[in-house]
């Protein structure tokens, strides 16, 4: 608590004055972003206006090597690191697609998301603890927490396992703090809480600052929590009295007002202090914050708070508070502070100015190049009235992005398209031109295209001894995870009943024995904390393989997945990645919501993630192993009636991989084309063998991989042989069947190919009900695979085929 | 914008026509419905009527050139109109060619249907699946000359296959010298046509053959007694007319022949439609059917006999009138055949062939048992049949039926 702190925190009367220009020149940051916003410049800001101080103070007590997974409202500490240039902060306001004006996002993001760049170039690691490392911001609210439970927990792993003690790249000795920040009123969402347990059951040094200005932007803190006050509800976690070395677990709390220079600074000391020695976690209660800008530029403030409450704001305002604070100390006078203000507000005018410039002048000069080729063309031209509207409406454009641009010269090649290719060919060659740019610009990234990627590991195909035994496929992939444990230290596996257990399905049986507690671990029921677990240790540079237990549950983590996982190369352009490997199970058990095969829902969500399925456990096995010889984030859906299949054991079991993207074709036949892959490709094989019997030479295809879907066109090779295809797995109709349809047909040009009308089985639009009648009327089984194809075959040759039902 | 004539569909399974006559020439004014040119199939002659009213702007295909079903043959518009240059005859999308003709053109011709008259099925639809159009265009493949074999006739990809590995070149039009082989002379689109249906006939139905031999004693002195009296009415009695009364009252009696097969079970038809096969001479041959047969006197018989043969002879058939038929009656003894194995006209059961009629000396046997040998007028009956609709003793007894019939006659 507050009374805790002495405040006494001694400072050079310079260091104080400097922390008064941060907070000052932060303020006119926001001030003046908002205004490029309100005159049409930029499309939308959000500021930290009103959190100046605290800041301050955090970065005061943030090192180098220490974790920032914060929120968009964290400019003053960012730029008190030292780590963000205002210059770079409008560019990002401005969207200037390009990296070296923004070197957080190049533009993908909007203002206020931070990155620091840990990935080089060619996508190997900048050492960490060299560096202030910011986890790329995410903007869903409270989804910056779940991984900071890996960020934090990592330095436990750091400092306890000896197999970790080398990696220097990466932390020292543990001694690295995960600081996140969160606004009031996002911590009424369940992934506040649901990290906030985590963190304090793993004993992880992280410190969680919530932001109280008694609004969610104009929700006030009654609707929001108990108590209205967030302290008082985190009491709870708060850790019994004791000396820190021998402290069980549980948090220290701090509540501090933001205007209080000496009491932030005191806190934030402490807190780093106890987190860094004793990896205690601390929550820290920012109260009496004001917003003075309002939430955002999409709207005012003094719509919802009364007017009393905005006197009250002005009046508790940080910075005028921290000034009054500075002048009642004797540390500068008013003159000195106006000298200060004045030079900072000419120091962001001009990052300001710097900022436009550079983001306008490849505009304005591409636009004029446009221009003059619309007037060129106007000369040559028998639409010469139409061209001059066309280029004197683009002249006119004041602030000219690259769709104005485009726009014209659309309209002008439509105008044009009767006239010879000669007129034409200068816009045309400036259009294809333009098109590679923009791929980089906005699409590239969206996964590896470097040596890290998982497309780039050589096959290495199963070696089986004469002698192999058949044995179940879970002692498959408990081998595979026992050889890959003992090759790779930074390999941690963790999730529901992974640790003492070894999985409910025995996949990790006696593997925490073997490895030791921090390698084969037990988690708490926290999905979504259990993915943002391994993200935050993924970034820290370890390999986690997180399981979710069962595909069903996966939807809890699901929002992570999509918001951050799979999106955080591409929104770095490159400068982040967390290479998870998400182990889930699935397609077929029992009932409702331990059958479920919802694979449309991920794969559309999780672009950005290879998403792998393979048909069973020797596949896994090499799934696995080739995710951890490459750096992507990757989810595997593993069979879930195969534990008790017999596979035989490859004597390669720790080597052998299977690249993702690569069908296997699993029965060669003539007639008509399955595609299918997991549960489905053994019921596809029993469904070949009735179809044989009346004549009928199916061949199949085990696609593998959903993400990314078989890159070098197998299926389309199958299809110039079969000219008929049929496309099944236990999805709910037009769910992933359609997905594979549209890859084959469209994206592989399969359509030319057919010659009977292109057919999905997928189960049916409703859950999977219990019991096995309920399973066999709810996901398609050999029989509907026989008739799908048969009456395919029927269709194409009645004679031969004669209709049978 | 100028009105488009295309090439109608006129019935199932027709692709292609000739067009014989334009009716109009460039720049007259035509209205709507009125006849604009005469086409032929392998089947019909028939008038085409104009989609609209306005000047014959253009004609893209002259007389005596074939056309595919959907393709754009003139233009109706304002005099001056212009009109899209088509260097050469461009055939549009056959699917959607078979509805724009039926709109535009209102020929009144009712939608293709391959089925008896009590028929609800669907119909046999010209899809053309994209394997089958790319193969097609890179063989530059005409898919007229390709038998489809896919439900409802459609051509499959296997279709197109097994057409391009036959050894016969069918893609020029000009007879050329093949060295030793011979000399290779082209063929007619209706010559090509009888070729394939024949073959596919063959495909689809197992044909069995029986014969039964006939005394035509009764309906001779029949026909002797009531030919001038028929004259006198107009009407030529001829033996036809005799042989197509039997078969009614052998269909009457056995329904089962009076029927098509089809995967879902036996369609036994409601009406009895027979139709006679009628030589063109080198033009082919086509079945004009005499629609509810089995409802006409001997009279009415004959007089539809002779209407129905004439009009073919002098290709003014209508289209529903080749259309429809459930029974196929050939006299191959015209031209002095005993007996032959015809091939049955899908989809049909049965076709019967009728010999050429010759005194033979035959064993009669009296009540008494006594036997003794006599000259009488004999025709063999030739009847093929479907042997998955009918077994041998089954069609023997519809065979029965026609011969007591003729050999009853009263």
């Amino acid at each position: 608590m507050a009374e805790k702190v002495k405040p006494n925190f001694p400072l050079p009367a310079e260091e104080i004055l400097s922390d008064y220009r941060v907070a000052y020149r932060s303020r006119q940051v926001s001030i003046v972003g908002r205004r490029e916003v309100l005159s049409g410049k930029a499309k939308f800001g959000i500021f930290g206006d009103g959190k100046e101080l605290p800041q301050v103070a955090i970065a005061r007590a943030f090192r180098k090597g220490d974790w920032r997974s914060g929120y968009y409202r964290d400019q003053t500490w960012v730029h008190a690191l030292g780590v963000l240039e205002i210059q770079a902060y409008f560019a990002q306001l401005y969207a200037h697609v390009n990296l070296e004006a923004d070197p957080a996002t190049a533009g993908r993001s909007m203002v206020g998301h931070f990155v620091s760049r840990y990935i080089n170039p060619d996508g190997t690691w900048k050492d960490q603890t060299e560096m202030y490392n910011i986890a790329a911001d995410v903007s869903p609210t409270a989804a910056q927490m779940p991984r900071l439970v890996g960020l934090a927990y990592s330095s436990v792993l750091y400092r306890q396992s000896e197999a970790l003690k080398h990696f220097y790249k990466f932390s020292h000795n543990g001694d690295e703090v995960a600081w996140a920040t969160i606004g009031n009123a996002s911590t009424a969402e369940g992934l506040f809480w649901e990290a906030v347990n985590a963190i304090g059951v793993l004993h992880a040094p992280a410190i969680i600052t919530i932001f109280d200005d008694g609004y969610g932007i104009s929700v006030p803190n009654q609707f929001q929590m108990v108590k209205e006050n967030i302290s008082a509800i985190l009491k709870g976690f708060e850790r019994e009295p004791c000396p820190a070395e021998q402290c069980d677990r549980g948090y220290d709390l701090y509540t501090v007002p933001a205007w209080d220079y000496r009491a932030l600074l005191a806190t934030y000391r402490f807190a780093a202090e106890t987190a860094r020695e004793f990896h205690i976690p601390s929550l820290v209660h920012i109260t009496d914050v004001t917003q003075p800008l309002g939430h955002s530029t999409s709207g005012s403030h003094e719509r919802y708070k009364t007017p009393e409450r905005l006197a009250w704001e002005i009046e508790w305002d940080c910075i005028k508070k921290f000034r009054e604070w500075v002048m009642e100390n004797g540390l500068a006078d008013d003159a000195t502070l106006s000298q200060v203000e004045e030079e900072e507000k000419q120091v962001v005018e001009d990052a300001r100015k710097c900022a436009w410039d550079s983001y306008q002048s490849p505009l304005l000069r591409e636009r004029s190049e446009t221009v003059s080729l619309l007037a060129e063309m106007g000369r040559a031209s028998s639409h010469a009235d139409g061209l001059e509207q066309v280029r004197a409406q683009l002249e006119a454009v004041p602030n000219p992005i690259r769709k104005d641009m485009v726009t014209a010269v659309h309209e002008a090649l439509v105008l044009t398209r009767d006239e010879p290719p000669v007129i034409r060919k200068p816009l045309l060659d400036w259009q294809g031109a333009l098109k590679p740019l923009q791929e980089d610009r906005y699409a590239s990234f969206l996964t590896s295209p470097l040596a890290d990627s998982a497309l780039r590991v050589e096959e290495i195909k199963p070696i089986y001894a004469p002698d192999a035994p058949l044995v179940m496929g879970f002692e498959v992939i408990n081998s595979a995870f026992d050889a890959a444990l003992a090759r790779e230290p930074r390999l941690v596996a963790f999730g529901e009943d992974v640790g003492k257990l070894g999985d409910v399905n025995q996949g990790f049986r006696g593997l925490q024995e073997k490895y030791g507690m921090l390698r084969v671990a037990d988690t708490g029921i926290r999905e979504a904390t259990i993915l943002g677990q391994a993200i935050g240790m993924a970034m820290r540079g370890l390999r986690p393989i997180c399981e979710i237990q069962y595909l069903d549950y996966l939807l809890y983590a699901l929002q992570l997945m999509s918001d951050d996982l799979a999106t955080l190369l591409w929104r770095t352009k490159g400068g982040q990645k967390a290479p998870v490997i998400v182990r889930t199970r699935g397609h077929r058990l029992e009932g409702i919501w331990h059958s479920g095969s919802p694979m449309a829902g991920i794969i559309n969500l999780v672009r950005g993630m290879h998403v792998l399925v393979p048909r069973d456990m020797t596949r896994a096995a090499g799934f696995y192993n080739t995710l951890l010889k490459a750096e992507e984030p990757a989810l595997v859906v593993e069979v879930l009636n195969g534990y008790r299949v017999k596979e035989r054991m490859p004597a390669n079991i720790g080597e052998l991989t299977v690249v993702p993207g690569v069908p296997e074709v699993v029965r060669v036949g003539k007639d008509a084309t399955i595609v299918t892959y997991g549960a489905c490709v053994r019921i596809a094989l029993d469904a070949s063998e009735k179809l044989a019997a009346v004549g009928i030479d199916a061949e199949i295809i085990d696609v593998q991989s959903l993400l990314p879907f078989d890159i070098h066109g197998c299926i389309v090779e199958s299809l110039k042989k079969t000219s008929r295809v049929l496309f099944v797995d236990e999805d709910v109709p037009g769910g992933t069947t359609a997905y594979m349809l549209r890859e084959v047909l469209e994206v592989q040009g399969g359509y030319q190919w057919l010659d009977s009308a292109p057919r999905t089985l997928s189960g049916a639009a409703h859950r999977p009900a219990y019991g096995t009648d309920g399973d066999y009327w709810s996901k398609p089984n050999a029989e509907a695979i026989f008739d799908a194809v048969y009456g395919m075959m029927h269709e194409a040759n009645p004679a031969l085929y004669s209709k049978i039902l | 914008m100028a009105t488009k004539v295309l090439v109608p569909r006129l019935g199932e399974g027709v692709d292609e026509l000739t067009i014989i006559k334009w009716l109009k020439n460039e720049g007259d004014v035509v209205k709507e419905m009125e006849p604009l040119l005469e086409v032929e199939t392998d089947k019909v002659v028939t008038e085409i009527p104009s989609p609209a009213s306005g000047t014959l702007l253009k004609i893209d295909i002259p007389e005596n050139n074939p056309a595919a079903v959907g393709t754009v043959i003139a233009w109706i518009g304002q005099p001056g109109e212009s009109v899209p240059v088509s260097s050469a005859p461009v055939s549009s999308d056959p699917v959607s060619g078979v509805p724009a003709a039926k709109i535009e053109m209102q020929t009144g011709v009712e939608p293709p249907t391959n089925h008896g008259p009590s028929s609800v099925l669907i119909s046999g639809s010209g899809f053309l699946s994209p394997v089958v159009r790319k193969i097609a265009a890179e063989y530059n493949l005409d898919l007229n000359q390709v038998h489809g074999t896919g439900l409802n006739g459609r051509i499959t990809k296997q279709d197109v296959l097994a057409y391009l590995q036959q050894p016969t070149p069918t893609q020029s039009n000009l007879s050329r010298d093949t060295g030793t082989l011979g000399n290779l002379i082209p063929v007619t689109t209706v010559r090509r046509q009888i070729a394939e249906r024949m073959v596919a006939s063959r495909d689809t139905s197992p044909h069995v053959l029986t014969v039964m031999e006939v005394d035509m004693s009764r309906v001779v002195a029949h026909r002797s007694a009531n030919k001038v009296a028929f004259a006198a009415d107009g009407v030529n009695l001829t033996y036809t007319a005799y042989f197509m009364a039997a078969i009614a009252a052998g269909l009457k009696v056995y329904p089962l022949v009076n029927s098509h097969w089809m995967d879902e079970g036996i369609l036994l038809y409601k009406e009895i439609n027979i139709g006679m096969a009628t030589s063109l001479g080198e033009d082919g041959l086509i079945v004009p059917v005499l629609r509810r047969a089995d409802e006409f006197s001997l009279l009415g018989i004959a007089r539809a006999v002779n209407d129905l043969a004439n009009r073919a002879r002098s290709k003014k058939l209508r289209p529903e009138e080749v259309r429809d038929g459930t029974f196929t009656l050939t006299n191959h003894g015209i031209s002095r055949s005993l007996f032959a194995m015809p091939i049955i006209n899908q989809p049909q059961c049965g076709i019967l062939g009728v010999g050429a009629m010759q005194k033979r000396p035959v064993v009669l046997t009296d009540a008494d048992g006594n036997d003794a040998i006599a000259i009488r007028p004999m025709v063999y009956l030739s009847f093929v049949f479907d042997h998955r609709i009918l077994d041998g003793a089954s069609a023997d007894w519809f065979l029965v039926k026609v011969k007591e019939t003729l050999e009853k006659w009263a």
